[in-house]
């Protein structure tokens, strides 16, 4: 230990503190990337659980119309209902603009896929997609 | 005997002893280098000893915090005590010429020449006193002396080798322990956060995983995308429809008949309607594909 210069200590003292510095930098950085990582999968997964529980998904979409139709607005009223494979059908006959324009409302305001739109005084012919 | 030194050349050392010499070296310092006394001291180890000599080098020496001491325990509560001046070797040996890198260990000359009675050496006389210390003499004082270079590689050095810095103190020891403390500090603070971040990232990783099979997420991020991009157009394609039906229907000037909506086409109807009123209205936020009046009837194509 004599013969050992304390300047060459000190120097490989200063080394291991530089090496430890840059891979805490390293570490640290590599830290707020997975953080930025995991908050941005975050929002994705809620927004991918948001979009697959709703629009096309067929329990969303039947659970939906059947919570419409089943309204006593529109149960005297004459609904013909078709469920084909990739969409369902549905249409209201009635006199009545007020109730037509209700079940407007009510199906343009959920998260339905509107194929098809046929509005007139009487009726409402709508085809929602499940694809 | 001392093995590794045997194939090392030794070299006498005095104040104005020049040398060169490529090789390994054993340097045996003659007595102008270091102050030598046999002490009294009621004290077990050498390490005790030492502790002591400052104190009894006061008498004859000044500056003793600045010196270096070494002990050697000859029997009982008697010690041959060394004091030497660190930096007064170093440069001399420096002078001499002989590399520092080169120097294989150094001795006290009071150690090692205790089988010549007196010598030479680079014209200085040295001879041993009554009391065994080797001290150094007024030259003529000695009459038959022999010139211990000539007899140098017959002495076998002893293992009481000289604790000497071979560096030049820009820092006291104490600076440099307390440098290196620092120093070490500061290196584990970092090794410590080091791992602490690496066990959080560990546990990010792994919490994103968990997330991903939660969420029922495809096991890829381009996946992922894909598909939330594909329901965003969903999204705004839906939207797209919604605004433009309750633009339609909010304007109360206009007659609405029907209204047709097919994929991405509105196809509307009114009654008892300007025609250029209604395509103003519309052409304002949407391309009219077409707009025909037949009898009492408008109808207008318009693309979302």
């Amino acid at each position: 230990m004599n013969r050992l210069n304390p300047l060459y200590v000190i120097a490989l003292g200063i080394t291991i503190v530089f090496v430890s510095f840059f891979l805490l930098k390293e570490e640290v950085k590599l830290y707020n990337e997975n953080n930025n990582e995991f908050s941005m999968i975050q929002v994705k997964a809620k927004e991918y659980k948001d979009f697959k529980s709703s629009w096309n998904n067929k329990a969303f979409v039947n659970k939906t119309l059947n919570q419409i139709l089943r309204s006593s607005s529109f149960k005297s009223q004459k609904i013909l209902r078709v469920d084909t494979k990739n969409s369902v059908k549905l249409k209201m006959i009635s006199d009545n603009p007020r109730i037509l324009n209700s079940l407007l409302n009510k199906i343009l305001n959920k998260k339905l896929i509107i194929k098809k739109l046929e509005l007139d005084k009487t009726y409402i012919d709508l085809e929602i997609g499940l694809k | 005997m001392n093995l590794v030194s045997s194939n090392s050349k030794k070299v006498f050392l005095c104040s104005n002893t020049k040398i060169d010499e490529k090789g390994k070296v054993d340097i045996i310092l003659s007595p102008e280098f270091y102050w030598v006394r046999v002490f009294d001291i009621p004290v077990k180890s050498t390490t005790q000893a030492r502790h002591v000599l400052p104190t009894l080098f006061e008498d004859i020496l000044e500056n003793v915090n600045e010196l270096s001491y070494q002990v050697i325990k000859l029997e009982d509560d008697k010690y041959l005590c060394f004091a030497y001046e660190n930096k007064k070797i170093y440069e001399s040996i420096k002078k001499s010429g002989i590399s520092l890198s080169s120097i294989n260990s150094v001795y006290f000359a009071q150690n090692e020449c205790n089988n010549i009675e007196q010598f030479v050496a680079e014209n200085k006389s040295f001879l041993y006193t009554q009391d065994g210390i080797l001290v150094k003499v007024p030259n003529g004082l000695l009459n038959d002396a022999t010139n211990i270079n000539t007899i140098l590689d017959q002495i076998e050095l002893s293992s009481n080798k000289v604790e000497i810095k071979l560096y030049n103190n820009v820092l006291t020891p104490k600076q440099i322990y307390s440098l290196v403390a620092v120093l070490l500090v500061l290196a584990c603070v970092n090794f410590f956060k080091f791992y602490d971040y690496k066990n959080e990232n560990a546990k990010l990783e792994e919490k994103t995983e968990i997330l991903k099979v939660n969420s029922n997420l495809p096991s890829s991020m381009i996946q992922t995308n894909s598909i939330l991009k594909k329901y965003k157009n969903i999204a705004s394609k839906e939207i797209k429809k919604r605004e433009a039906i309750a633009y339609i229907l909010e304007n109360k000037a206009i007659k609405l008949k029907k209204l047709k909506l097919e994929k991405d086409v509105l196809n509307l109807q009114f009654i008892n309607t300007d025609k250029r009123k209604a395509d103003a209205y519309i052409s304002k936020k949407y391309k009219i594909l077409s707009s025909q009046v037949t009898s009492l009837s408008l109808d207008i194509k318009v693309k979302l």
